[in-house]
């Protein structure tokens, strides 16, 4: 397949989901079959990609290009470097367990397994997107399944169901229903969800279209964007505009990663979606936003970044704080994993404010890890869920008789979600927080103490979930057993663990993708003496190449 | 170059590794015998290996450096999963691998015909591996990996009856307690990396003078925090007790032999650090005074077998940090090993009691035991004596040393604190023992029946260990200041500028602490022995002193008050905050949206349509008129037509003329 890897990875969950199209709800095999096969055909594919990515060239790879219209300057341009590539395998791993976990969906599976692998696709088209166009479309494209995800197979929060009838229609009724944060329904979370994103989407739109309209590159090119785009020192609204712009992406596409306090969405739509859908969503659609962030706020404004980013080292800190106080408070299991995923974001977040090569590669690793470690939680608070019908931590309680399985996974889930050595999260935390020291000292003491407090909430639920005496009405309820059950699980926990233990590659795929990003950020030209528009300045490239800096990685001496 | 000591150091933490991936792997699928067997086999070939290795740095006094895998390597960040080893680490290494297997093979009749009899034994293999890794690694990450394993499966294996809220609470508490002392650990190793751009002991320790003192006592401060946690020292030494909800072999491995005193070999193996910082070392001693004073008087009233010898370990490690604090580090150590001798044998032994009494372990319900299980009562007896601090037995060598270093060096407070702590020590011991073994028995009838001395199986490592309690020190540590241990250890744990004390001083103090723990015994024969009523009418006289021992100074419950209560009110106020506050934000933004629709919905009602209708109602009134227009009949069309025509002609004109 060779040249064509990405195309694989990215057309099959689409060829997938038309497939399903024509088959009946009835045939439940044969729909799992084609969801399963065609996730099958994009995680072997992006395995090939991340093993044949060659992290010493390092750059854009395997790119692929189709002009779409010329005269707007707008191609479906494909092509991932070191950052995108294992955010690619993540979500094609995720896809592939997320398939297995929904293996039981009993209503309308077809149309399930459709948006579900839409929304793979277009998330995975985000992370291989060169053209800020398509990057846009893709991103666009990944929130709107979530509405019918959540609300046709979603459920409700507790508080929601312990209304009456009469009290949940009038709720229902009422004109002010979305708004209404006590109903807990699916429907509001769907509806808040979407509209919040889609709200944020659009600011980075205008950021996106800000960028077009100013280079007068009539493009969407994000390579040749970053080489030629000129937008320092315009002066608009008492301001500049390429800080405008900056603002615009950055809280843009920061609302989905979620940075505090742009949050608000996260947990209840966590806890409305199914298993599969808060599997996808926690573990790659947040980091969308990150990549969207590096991807065209650091590599077409890095002066602006470096300008900018020490905001982001303050946010990140209530991030990190905050998500974890709440998730300790929280009583619904996936609101806790929902608060803790906004918590660890911000650990992501501290990685890019640093502006330092192994802090950024760490917040790359830390995206993949996390991917898995939260994908692990997600699916087996399903699986608990579908048990029990319950999320509600307190009512629970012994459960690791019934299912030795999935507490032992769920040991092991938290392990990783710590950052316990011998995971790939352990990596990546470290690395950081290495990174970080020198630039931000106290928020790294805050990152540390966080991790105290993560481990606090995680291991207070998985006694409440696993430990101590059972309700006998939770008897009948059983252990993952079978192969297809077990399979997600085993994925993401021998990924975790062997990346874990055998770092390397990813380590020096991740290298190749940020050292030459942060040597454009940090080396190229303090604010002060940015060229003015009207001269023109020599490329990056050249600037790099004047002052001795070298693009490539430095190879490893072994 | 083929090196048989490289290679057998390499294959100490295989063996175990291997027990774990075969028996967590497939465990369920074959006999609990072979599952054990593989188990303790596992360490035993661990031990023969150490002894190999051991034989070689005791005769070429050389340390190794071993590179098993290179883990991450690239420019600015090197970490190899590396080993070390040299005297320090072999000390540790025998008495992991060593007491290690004797627990597991105690374990094997301890844990017979329990439910999940081979995860037991996983978890404990596992915890072999974590502990190797923690004391042969030759870097900090290898010792960070070590001490988190070794972490987890503490919190396994104190959580292992999973369904007693007990045990689950404890288990939880112990990482959580543990946590923060890591997070202080990590902090530490930060600070060296960023410091001295490696993270390997032996360039770390080659570079150390040009730290700054400022810089070193940071370091060093932030290095005990992992030590107080990990080896549960005031403040961090609550989850200690807790943790003997866990079987009584992992009480005895884990609580008291090896985990626990991780944090001494890390404060020893950074000693170089510690040395540049006289308010590090300060503090260090500070805490291990105060530890070794608190927990002892707490286990004056403790009516938990278990529960004493959990205090009493926290006292003893007290001590240990004590050593560590006035730069008696070998005689640390030197504590470290009789300690795993004799509390193992202690712990062994009180399980061995449990055991016979079919799970009971509260001393108020024993008494009489000694002829009932005679071996126990005295292995059990030996280990007291050992304890105690009372010659020629391991205990008193080793405390002694510890004790004459903080005299002959003139910390006279700490010397004071040490001594007031043997006594206790001492006391509570001898209480334990004369309350369980001797005077009438308080057990319920059945119990009664049922009591039967342990298989031979546990009964054999008791046996070994009392050996090692009763000669290890006088092989160890004889003569005092002189021995064995301390030539060996000179390379690594030697510091200079020690005052020497006179043979005379030397036996005056050794004759000093004989008194003090003979003292300890009297006591404990009068109140527990010769006259129990005086006990009784003791603690009702000084109630007040005797609830708050008893209620373990009500540390818990500050606690509780101080860090838990207040992390879950910010919890709930920050939950409170995000549904009102940011929430609200979002919602009024939203509400907006709803009012601004509203709005327009009442323009288009009743502005927009209502134009509109206007519009409508004026058509339909001219359409109502000029119905009669459309007649149907051609003529008046054409009449019209030209009347139209005449008026647009008349517009025309009109605009032309203007």
């Amino acid at each position: 397949m060779g040249d064509y890897a990405l195309l694989y990875i990215l057309f099959a969950p689409f060829v997938g989901a038309l497939a399903l199209i024509f088959v009946s709800n009835r045939q439940a095999m044969l729909v799992r079959g084609i969801a399963a096969g065609s996730a099958f055909v994009s995680l072997i594919a992006s395995i090939y990609l991340f093993y044949a990515y060659d992290p010493v060239r390092g750059g854009f790879q395997f790119v692929q290009k189709f002009e779409w219209s010329r005269q707007l300057g707008i191609s479906l341009y494909l092509g991932v470097d070191g950052i995108g590539t294992p955010l690619v395998l993540a979500s094609s791993i995720l896809l592939f367990a997320g398939i297995f976990v929904s293996w039981h969906v009993k209503d309308r599976m077809k149309e399930f397994y459709i948006w579900i692998l839409i929304l793979a696709a277009a998330t995975i088209g985000v992370f291989m997107s060169l053209d800020l166009f398509f990057l846009y479309f893709f991103y666009e494209m990944s929130v709107i399944p979530m509405y019918l995800l959540l609300g046709m197979w979603g459920s409700h929060t507790k508080k929601y169901l312990e209304m009456t009838d009469a009290e949940g229609l009038k709720q229902r009724d009422s004109v002010g229903f979305i708004f209404n944060f006590g109903s807990n329904s699916k429907e509001y979370a769907a509806m808040k969800l979407v509209l919040f994103l889609s709200a944020f989407a659009v600011a980075a739109l205008m950021g996106i279209l800000l960028i077009y309209k100013y280079s007068g590159l009539n493009t969407f090119d994000i390579l040749v964007l970053r080489e030629q785009a000129h937008l320092m020192n315009i002066p608009v609204l008492g301001t500049t505009l390429d800080k405008i712009i900056w603002v615009l992406i950055f809280f843009g596409f920061a609302s989905i990663a979620p940075l505090w306090p742009l949050h608000s969405w996260s947990p209840v739509g966590h806890a409305a979606a199914p298993a599969a859908t808060s599997m996808l969503h926690a573990g790659v659609l947040m980091k969308l936003g990150h990549f969207s962030i590096i991807r065209v706020a650091f590599e077409i404004l890095p002066e602006t970044t470096h300008e900018m980013m020490p905001m982001a080292a303050v946010l990140c800190m209530f991030s990190i704080i905050y998500g974890g106080f709440v998730a300790f408070y929280a009583k619904d299991t996936k609101y806790v994993i929902g608060y803790s995923s906004s918590s660890h974001m911000g650990y992501v977040f501290l990685g890019m404010a640093a502006l330092d090569y192994i802090s950024l590669s760490g917040a790359v690793i830390y995206m993949f890890a996390h991917a898995m470690a939260t994908g692990m939680l997600f699916a087996m608070a399903g699986w608990v869920y579908d048990q029990t019908h319950t999320r509600d931590i307190p009512s629970l309680g012994g459960l690791s008789n019934k299912m030795p399985f999935i507490s032992g996974c769920f040991v092991v889930g938290c392990m990783a979600s710590i950052g316990m050595p011998g995971t790939v999260n352990f990596i990546a935390e470290v690395m950081i927080i290495v990174g970080s020291w020198n630039k931000y000292p106290f928020q790294v003491v805050v990152a540390v103490l966080g991790i105290v407090l993560t481990l606090a909430y995680l291991f207070k639920m998985m006694r409440g979930l696993f430990y101590g005496p059972m309700d006998q009405k939770y008897s009948h309820s059983h252990d993952a057993v079978s192969a297809v059950d077990r399979l997600p699980l085993l994925i993401m926990i021998s990924v975790s663990v062997g990346f874990g233990l055998f770092p390397m590659h990813l380590y020096n795929v991740v290298r190749s993708g940020v050292d030459p990003l942060i040597a454009r950020i940090t080396h190229v030209v303090p604010v002060a003496s940015a060229p003015a528009i009207d001269s023109p300045s020599p490329s990056v490239q050249e600037q790099l190449a004047a002052r001795g800096v070298q693009l490539q990685p430095e190879r490893m001496t072994e | 170059m083929f090196d048989l000591t490289d290679l057998l150091i390499k294959l100490i933490p295989v063996f175990p590794l291997l027990a774990v991936i075969s028996n967590g792997l497939f465990g369920s699928r074959y006999s609990h015998e072979i599952a054990h067997r593989l188990a303790w086999g596992s360490v035993a070939l661990s031990f023969l290996c150490v002894i190999g290795v051991f034989a070689d740095v005791l005769s070429s006094r050389v340390s190794h450096e071993v590179i098993a895998y290179q883990w991450i390597f690239g420019g600015d960040l090197t970490i190899n999963l590396a080993y070390l080893v040299d005297p320090l680490t072999c000390v540790w290494l025998l008495v992991v691998t060593g007491v290690g297997f004797l627990i597991h093979v105690y374990s094997v009749g301890y844990m017979h015909g329990e439910d999940g009899f081979t995860r037991f034994f996983t978890y404990m293999n596992l915890f072999m591996v974590s502990m190797l890794l923690l004391v042969m690694g030759n870097n900090y990450v290898v010792l960070f990996i070590g001490w988190e394993g070794v972490g987890l499966c503490s919190y396994l294996l104190i959580g292992y009856y999973y369904d007693k809220v007990s045990a689950a609470k404890a288990a939880s508490k112990a990482f959580v307690v543990n946590r923060i002392g890591d997070a202080g650990f990590l902090l530490a190793i930060f600070l060296v990396f960023i410091n001295f751009k490696t993270l390997d002991y032996t360039k770390v320790m080659a570079q150390v003078s040009q730290l700054s003192p400022e810089m070193a006592t940071a370091i060093a401060l932030c290095l005990l925090i992992g030590a107080v946690g990990k080896s549960a020292q005031l403040p961090l030494y609550t989850w200690l007790p807790d943790a003997m909800e866990g079987p009584t072999p992992v009480s005895a491995l884990i609580h008291a032999a090896t985990m626990v005193t991780a944090g001494v070999y890390m404060i020893v193996r950074n000693h170089a650090i510690f040395d540049m910082s006289p308010i590090a070392m300060e503090i260090v001693a500070v805490v291990g005074g105060c530890t070794a004073l608190f927990a002892a008087t707490i286990g004056l009233v403790q009516t938990d077998i278990k529960r004493v010898l959990a205090y009493s370990t926290v006292s003893q490690l007290g001590y240990m940090f004590l050593g560590c604090g006035i730069g008696a580090y070998t005689a640390a150590v030197f504590h470290v090993m009789t300690h795993a001798f004799f509390k193992a044998l202690l712990f062994l032994s009180a399980g061995s009691v449990i055991h016979a009494l079919s799970g009971e372990q509260d001393i108020r319900k024993m008494g009489g035991l000694s002829k009932k299980i005679p071996w126990t009562y005295r292995l059990f007896l030996i280990g007291t004596i050992a304890i105690a601090g009372l010659p020629p037995l391991a205990g008193f060598w080793s405390k002694d040393e510890i004790m004459g270093h903080a005299f002959v060096n003139h910390h006279y407070l700490y010397y004071t604190m040490a001594a007031v702590g043997a006594f206790l020590t001492s006391f509570y011991m001898f209480r334990l023992t004369y309350l369980t073994f001797y005077g009438p028995s308080r057990m319920d009838h059945h119990t009664e029946e049922h009591v039967h001395e342990s298989p031979m199986v546990m009964v054999g490592p008791l046996m070994a260990l009392g050996v090692l309690s009763v000669l290890g020190g006088l092989i160890l540590g004889f003569p005092p200041d002189h021995g064995w241990l301390h030539g060996f250890l000179a390379p690594v744990a030697a510091v200079a500028g020690e005052h020497e004390a006179s043979a005379g001083l030397i036996l005056l103090l050794m004759g000093a602490a004989t008194g003090i723990a003979l003292l300890g015994w009297g006591l404990a024969h009068f109140l527990y022995s010769a006259s129990p009523a005086t006990a009784e009418s003791w603690s009702t006289k000084f109630a007040g002193a005797y609830n708050t021992l008893l209620n373990k100074y009500y540390v818990d419950e500050l606690y509780d008050f101080l860090f838990v209560e207040p992390t879950k009110r910010l919890g709930e106020l920050l939950d409170w905050f995000d549904r009102t506050i940011i929430d609200g934000l979002v919602r009024g933004v939203a509400l907006m949206a709803d009012w601004g629709s509203a709005g327009s919905t009442w323009i288009e009602k009743y502005v927009v349509y209502a134009g509109l209708n206007v519009i409508g109602l004026g058509n339909h009134m001219a359409a109502r008129q000029g119905r009669r227009l459309q007649s149907g009949m051609v003529h008046h069309y054409a009449a019209l037509i030209i009347a139209g025509l005449f008026l647009l002609a008349l517009v025309v004109q009109l605009i032309i003329q203007l």
